[in-house]
């Protein structure tokens, strides 16, 4: 069978295709070199986290989500009464529960705005009809009531 | 520092159980997250200032168990305030209007301490 048509009086390819073609298939290279990437460090991280998995500790901390909204921080658990200990206490640096946390004295209201007149500036301007004042006001040197 | 002021109905009397009563507390930012169920908690506004509402999960469960507690926190000029409440007896809309008209308290703790060593 004679092929020579396949070799013999081809003209020249057109430089406008040869780079356009070379353009081509260096862009297919290099997007499967970075989907080559993409797997690699996805499977090295899927293996990180299954191993970190393992560790119980790690896994603990999994258990909680923290969210902020409004600058308030949250802590998500579907086991607040069992779980809020242990939470409060890994937020602690010795580990122990904040005895502020429990320091919530109250003073007489009428003490309190005699020691400090211009408290009432700093109160709502507007209550609901038919409440009033409680006479008491609870002070916590740490700031956290429950 | 923290200071918790409390609003009662006039007419409550001590054999009264279980009446709506809210609370406003603010003082400076502590660090302990609230704790809470998963999507209990939502994103509001207090006019453009945006806030943390969400049912309080009371911890050791005295309140009325017909009736729900919330709480509502945000910050403000780095001074943290939270509103809690008992409903029924107080609806979301007069909450949010006292707490509207709640003035900016950020100055009062440059340099205040309350007294804390008189009981009544």
């Amino acid at each position: 069978m004679n092929d020579e048509f396949l070799t013999q009086r081809l003209s020249d390819v057109r430089p406008a295709f040869a780079q356009a073609l070379q353009g081509k298939l260096h862009r297919l290279e290099r997007r499967q070199r970075r989907r080559t990437r993409a797997i690699a460090s996805a499977l090295v991280a899927g293996l990180l986290f299954s191993l970190m998995l393992t560790l119980p500790p790690v896994r603990a901390q999994m258990r909680w989500l923290l969210r902020e909204i409004g600058g308030v921080k949250f802590v998500e658990t579907e086991n607040p009464q069992e779980d809020w200990e242990t939470i409060i206490t890994s937020y602690t640096e010795d580990g122990a529960l904040p005895e502020q946390d429990y320091f919530t004295p109250s003073v007489y209201l009428s003490v309190l705005l005699a020691q400090y007149p211009e408290l009432p500036r700093f109160l709502p301007t507007w209550i609901p009809e038919g409440f009033a004042y409680s006479r008491s006001v609870a002070v916590s040197s740490y700031g956290h009531f429950f | 520092m923290g200071t918790f002021f409390s609003w009662l109905p006039e007419d409550v009397t001590a054999n009264d159980h279980a009446y709506p009563w809210f609370g406003l507390r603010f003082g400076r930012p502590f660090e302990l997250p609230y704790i809470t169920r998963p999507d209990r908690v939502q994103e509001v506004f207090i006019g453009d200032i945006p806030a943390a509402l969400w049912e309080f999960v009371e911890l050791n469960n005295t309140h009325d168990p017909e009736g729900r507690i919330y709480c509502l926190e945000w910050m403000r000029n780095g001074v943290q305030y939270g509103v809690s409440w008992r409903e029924p007896g107080l609806i979301h809309e007069d909450i949010f209007r006292f707490a509207e008209s709640i003035p900016d308290a950020a100055e009062l703790f440059e340099d205040l301490e309350f007294p804390v060593n008189v009981t009544p």
